[in-house]
């Protein structure tokens, strides 16, 4: 079985002082990349949300996990906290709070159901992403093959593309993305 | 038969498979697709909060510096004396225990 060796937070903040700054480079591109989909979240609040909770204890670094990959699964989690409370709030019903009447942090209880309205929404937010690839058909065939789930290589087979055109248009993807949604107050 | 995915399963994928080659990108490539002022930006993020952090866990300054201090006077501060009991203190001498045994006893009595 793996161990999980959770880090001190001093330890993971000792990680944060020691990022180079290509790894700050990737922060800020997986940062802005996840918040490309929503309107009401932009990259630095986002890297802001997610420092803070590692060095607030909340998130613990489990150490056989590269710390770069780690922070991405931080973000990650906070975005889909916003994503989920973004439609409906924080809470289904009362219920979802729990008996004792011990004090509760409602905005701690995200709502996990499938929803229809946040369906619209991700519906949107992927139909904004497709549009800015109208005629760049590799761009689209990438976008299309990780929206559901395939591989590089399966998407590289079933687009024809070589190793190199996969690498050179997820590249005009990524910087496209970048310049197009680059701060919230632009989204709308 | 394939699963059919939600929009938001789908949005989540394509995010996450962009977030992969980011991850996957030799240092190089990842510098020459970012801008300096936002890799600054990224920076100046991460030494904010560390710097709040260091500050944290300097007792003086940090941000819960004023409760630990009224922590550490509460718990520095000799045990308050309940009113008009005669309990005896591990520090009192017998000739205390006994004076306020008297004023007990006087504090006590009808009028």
């Amino acid at each position: 079985m793996l161990q999980n060796d959770a880090a001190t937070v001093d330890e993971a903040a000792d990680a944060l002082r020691g990022l180079s700054r290509a790894d700050m480079a990737r922060l800020r591109q997986i940062a802005r990349i996840r918040s490309s989909g929503m309107a009401w979240l932009d990259w630095e609040d986002l890297l802001h949300d997610a420092v803070d909770r590692v060095l607030d204890g909340s998130r613990k670094w489990p150490k056989d996990v590269p710390f770069i990959a780690f922070l991405r699964e931080v973000m990650r989690s906070i975005a889909s906290e916003h994503w989920r409370r973004q439609v409906h709030g924080p809470v289904r019903s009362e219920a979802d709070l729990g008996a004792g009447g011990a004090e509760v942090d409602i905005a701690a209880y995200p709502n996990e159901a499938p929803d229809p309205e946040r369906e619209v929404l991700a519906r949107q937010c992927l139909d904004r992403v497709f549009e800015l690839f109208d005629s760049d058909h590799e761009a689209t065939a990438i976008l299309t093959g990780l929206s559901h789930g395939a591989s590089p290589a399966e998407i590289q087979r079933s687009a024809g593309l070589t190793e190199t055109a996969y690498a050179t248009a997820q590249r005009r993807v990524r910087r496209a993305l970048a310049r197009a949604f680059p701060t919230k107050e632009t989204w709308s | 038969m394939k699963k059919i995915l939600s929009a938001e399963d789908r949005l989540d994928g394509l995010l996450s498979g962009l977030e992969n080659h980011v991850l996957f990108a030799s240092d190089n490539a990842v510098l020459e697709d970012s801008d300096v002022g936002d890799i600054r930006t990224a920076s100046e993020i991460i030494a904010s909060r560390l710097a709040r952090h260091g500050r944290g866990a300097a007792s003086s300054t940090g941000r819960n510096a004023p409760v630990k201090r009224t922590i550490r006077s509460l718990i520095a501060r000799p045990p308050v004396r309940p009113i008009g009991l005669s309990v005896a203190y591990s520090s009192d001498t017998e000739d205390e225990v006994a004076a306020r045994r008297k004023s007990d006893v006087k504090a006590t009595k009808p009028d």
